[in-house]
């Protein structure tokens, strides 16, 4: 189980009730289904299937990427279909099918669908293959994911215009995956590693969709604590969470094995509100991984988006050669997501925590603790709790960067299903599709409306951080206002981006 | 809760039709002589600016390979070889220049200017003369594979009143304001214990 404490107190039951409906209530197969013990492996079987085509396809077919199956499907399709619905409808859904661990689980556990069960065995009741070794304290945080996701978003030029590249990319983590499973026990290139996990995780705390625990102290009673050990029905947690303990989505990898595992018949698959629910980020590596996806949308923006040729050398340097322009761009990148927003964002949160202590006069004086209920929050609470409104910001900013990608280029797909690898086949006949923006002259409309609803439910979460962190109303009120007009400001840039 | 939804309404449409105040242009419609030059993986000029009603003489030249110039809302394509005074221009809704090539239909001739509206087939021109009648802000794309990086080589067509900009930074604004102004129903202690 993970070692990392919350900030503040976990609130006292793991899910609203009144306000998510428990779809395996009102969806009776839905739960046979997912309880079946083969429902993963067939959810990434096809997945893995097409996930080595594509391999295959950048390896030995053309090099021009929007003539090759990986791309066009990779960065398009799967992108579009991950940001825009499997993302915000499901949270860590694609998690569930994801080809790239699939190896390494299924060598570690020398099953595809069965389980290993050790009744007798101390702690863990499942047998792995390997060296079952726990992964260091010291890295039981997402800077990992945070710095590798930076690392290839700096090369993301590459990526996702070359075949060979993605190929190199996408392979190297099965490889990766493949090590750390023999090594580490359970999925830790998911949970530490994984780059796309990483944003999946944050993202997925908006997300309508959420697994957890019907009542906590049916777990704290649990004596086998099956959903964390492993029981003869069920892997102990691959995600190494504890469903008495969960109440976010971030770590929760939605696999189903405590679905199987849980002697209690005690876990719930939930619809909720979206991205209104749950608004704690805790840590500030989750913060900071808000601060890099918001920022990087407004990268990806300019540079592939933008109209602006230096930007798009800068980032191509492998065609045009300019070195030192590529290190100006990676040394511009990384230092806006790492320092320069990141600071920006704690100046706001001090005026807010000023704003806060404003009691009606031109002078700024702190709020005696007894005037102030339980005492104000402290700066580090205030700058972790406050970043969360940035991310439905940062989600719907990333649904209208993609919207383009998809409405404009998405009629590759047509032509490339046909001819996967660019080698003149003709499949389904569709091969000479001819490229056709679809209403492109709409796309504006589209990132617009995007970007006010992802305002509205920034500003909505916030309010209610506010009023959590503040139990005066006036107070809260006070504090929200200079973040509030920081959401607008980058809500504002955006809209300038794409439509300005 | 109804004096929250009812502000939230108030303050955004006020928002809304501050954009579209915002917005508007009374300036009256001039004719504008434009040469854009396409190179690997841009156009330059990258951004144009105009007014509802202009008339854009746009003349289209490669510095490297050749390129096209596809305007989003404005039903128009080019396809520019590079070292060229002319390039070919036609109508996506009605011809696509990959059919008129393989038909034989392309043409020989280079006339010195067409008006974008009236092109029926695929022509060869030095000018191709655009009237904006929409508003809005329109990318032109190359519709060319020209490398690497073509499907990302724009630039930005941007004709005024531009309403999705002006009319979004204005419910922008409504929204922040409803919000600031928003009444809570009961505080979240209260709300908690209740639940």
């Amino acid at each position: 189980m993970s070692a990392r404490t919350d900030v503040v107190p976990t609130p006292k039951r793991p899910y609203q009730k009144g306000r998510w409906v428990d779809l395996f209530e009102r969806v009776r197969p839905l739960k046979g289904l997912l309880r079946l013990r083969s429902f993963q492996f067939w959810a990434i079987l096809p997945n893995l299937f097409l996930f080595y085509l594509f391999i295959l396809a950048a390896l030995w077919g053309t090099p021009v990427g929007s003539r090759n199956i990986m791309i066009v499907l990779v960065w398009i399709l799967w992108w579009f279909l991950l940001i825009t619905l499997l993302v915000p409808l499901g949270g860590r859904l694609w998690c569930t099918m994801c080809p790239l661990p699939a190896l390494g689980e299924w060598l570690q556990r020398l099953r595809l669908v069965t389980v290993r069960f050790a009744p007798k065995a101390k702690g863990f009741k499942n047998v792995l293959f390997g060296l079952n070794r726990r992964w260091p304290k010291a890295l039981d945080n997402i800077w990992l994911q945070n710095l590798l996701f930076l690392t290839l978003a700096t090369f993301s030029a590459l990526l996702v215009t070359r075949p060979i590249v993605s190929a190199f990319v996408l392979g190297g983590m099965i490889v990766l995956a493949l090590g750390l499973a023999l090594v580490f026990r359970q999925r830790v290139f998911c949970r530490y590693l994984c780059p796309v996990s990483g944003f999946l995780g944050l993202y997925a705390m908006t997300s309508s969709l959420a697994l957890r625990s019907r009542d906590w102290d049916v777990c704290v009673r649990c004596p086998t604590k099956g959903c964390m050990l492993g029981s003869e029905n069920g892997w102990g947690c691959p995600w190494m969470v504890y469903m008495g303990k969960l109440d976010r989505n971030n770590y929760c990898g939605l696999c189903m094995e405590c679905l199987k595992s849980c002697p209690n018949d005690n876990i719930g698959l939930f619809v909720r509100p979206f991205g209104v629910t749950e608004t704690r980020i805790l840590h500030l590596d989750e913060a900071y991984k808000a601060f890099i996806m918001l920022v990087l949308a407004a990268v990806y923006s300019v540079t592939l988006l933008g109209p602006w040729g230096t930007f798009k050398d800068w980032a191509n340097v492998t065609e045009t050669g300019d070195w030192r322009g590529f290190l100006a761009y990676a040394t511009l990148v990384w230092t806006a997501c790492l320092v320069l927003f990141p600071a920006v964002y704690a100046l706001f949160v001090k005026v807010s925590q000023w704003a806060a202590r404003w009691r009606g006069r031109w002078v700024l004086a702190p709020v005696p603790a007894a005037a102030n209920g339980a005492g104000e929050p402290n700066f580090r609470t205030l700058f972790l709790r406050w970043s969360y409104p940035l991310v439905p910001l940062g989600l719907l900013a990333w649904i209208a960067f993609s919207l383009p990608l998809f409405f404009v280029n998405g009629s590759y797909i047509v032509s490339v299903l046909s001819d996967p690898l660019g080698w003149g086949w003709n499949l389904f006949g569709t091969a000479h599709t001819p490229w056709k923006p679809l209403v492109p002259e709409w796309v504006p409309v589209l990132q617009v409306i995007a970007l006010l609803f992802g305002l509205a439910v920034a500003l909505r979460a916030g309010e209610s951080v506010a009023r959590e962190l503040w139990p005066d109303p006036r107070q809260a009120r006070r504090a929200l206002v200079p973040m509030a007009g920081l959401w607008l400001a980058i809500t504002v840039g955006f809209l300038w981006l794409f439509t300005g | 809760m109804v004096r929250n939804v009812l502000l939230t309404v108030l303050l955004v449409g006020a928002g809304g039709l501050g954009g579209l105040w915002w917005a508007r242009s009374a300036a009256p419609p001039r004719e504008v002589v434009v040469d854009i030059e396409a190179r690997r993986y841009a156009y330059d000029p990258p951004v144009l600016r105009a007014r509802q009603g202009d008339v854009l003489r746009l003349r289209l030249r490669s510095t490297d390979v050749v390129h096209g110039f596809f305007l989003e809302g404005y039903d128009l394509d080019a396809r520019i070889v590079p070292e060229r005074p002319d390039f070919e221009v036609w109508r996506p809704s009605v011809v696509q220049w990959a059919e008129a090539e393989k038909r034989g239909e392309l043409p020989t001739k280079t006339e010195p200017s067409v008006e974008a509206s009236k092109l029926e087939g695929v022509r060869r021109v030095r000018e191709v003369v655009l009237r904006l009648d929409r508003p809005g802000k329109f990318r032109y794309r190359c519709s060319h594979t020209c490398g690497f990086m073509h499907p990302f080589m724009q630039g930005e067509l941007i004709v005024a009143p531009n309403y999705p900009f002006h009319v979004g930074v204005g419910v922008a604004i409504g929204l922040t304001l409803a919000l600031l102004t928003w009444r809570p129903a009961r505080p979240t202690r209260r709300r908690e214990a209740s639940s």
